[in-house]
């Protein structure tokens, strides 16, 4: 059963990914981002991390791919950027495919050893759990990434505003 | 039982490959800024696959700070390509060659 739930979820993800990279349209693209998005929150369900699945969904799914789909809305109008296949192209496509396949193989065979510590609490991924690690040890990142998001905040303001004319 | 630690990590070099051909190939800068996404949420797909196979939290965590910078770094990225925009009236990145040659 754990098996249909995760095949399921794969294809839903692998064919939101290719219709990403595959398609004319910048809103179908972004639009077939939030399905992967979506996707993944659901695979991070069935890993346990229940948390970051609702975060995946609120930030990344909810807030990112709203400005995505802001910025294409002002920018894209009537005008659809369609590369042509050109045969330039060709050695980027055999690389990227044979780097992908590589890293397939390689994750693919590998006996991954379970390490399982034995400090495994009933709810693994809760926000309970996620808050005893980030609070106490990861504090001080946590503290950095509030800055970077205010830092991100300030960029974007003085990027975007109109310069005033000298 | 559940679903081993290598079919996650398949999946998430498959989405990582998708985003770089995508990344590559692609020339509208909004379609590239997406694949990178799909790259930063399939390393999270594997930090979270370890996460469970360790029974620790510390790959959620480490997710959770890539969501983060990835938040702020679509701010910033997407201010960017509108500032372009303005510019030149287009978004295909083979378009801005001031500098070459």
């Amino acid at each position: 059963m754990e098996y249909v739930i995760f095949f399921a979820l794969a294809a839903m993800t692998l064919l939101g990914a290719l219709n990403v990279v595959l398609r004319k349209n910048p809103v179908i693209c972004a639009l077939n981002l939030v399905l992967t998005l979506l996707a993944l929150a659901g695979l991070f369900l069935t890993l346990n991390a229940e948390f970051l699945a609702a975060v995946q969904i609120i930030v990344y799914a909810g807030a990112i791919m709203v400005l995505f789909l802001f910025v294409i809305l002002l920018i894209n109008i009537d005008r659809e950027l369609w590369e042509e296949f050109s045969i330039f192209r060709l050695p980027t496509l055999i690389l990227g495919g044979a780097f992908t396949l590589s890293l397939v193989v390689i994750l693919w065979g590998t006996q991954w050893t379970p390490t399982r510590h034995a400090s495994l609490s009933p709810e693994p991924g809760s926000g309970k759990e996620v808050g005893k690690l980030l609070f106490t040890e990861y504090a001080f990142p946590f503290e950095i990434a509030s800055i970077i998001l205010f830092a991100g905040m300030i960029g974007a303001i003085i990027l975007a505003k109109k310069r005033r004319v000298e | 039982m559940d679903v081993p630690l290598n079919y996650y990590l398949a999946l998430g070099a498959l989405l990582f490959g998708i985003g770089i051909v995508g990344f590559l190939y692609r020339r509208n800068a909004i379609v590239m800024f997406m694949s990178i996404e799909l790259m930063l949420n399939a390393s999270n797909l594997t930090f979270v696959a370890f996460a469970r196979q360790h029974g620790l939290n510390h790959g959620t965590i480490y997710a959770l700070f890539v969501i983060t910078v990835a938040a702020a770094e679509v701010a910033v990225g997407l201010a960017i390509i509108v500032a372009l925009f303005k510019m030149k009236e287009t978004v295909d990145v083979d378009e801005f060659d001031e500098l070459k040659g």
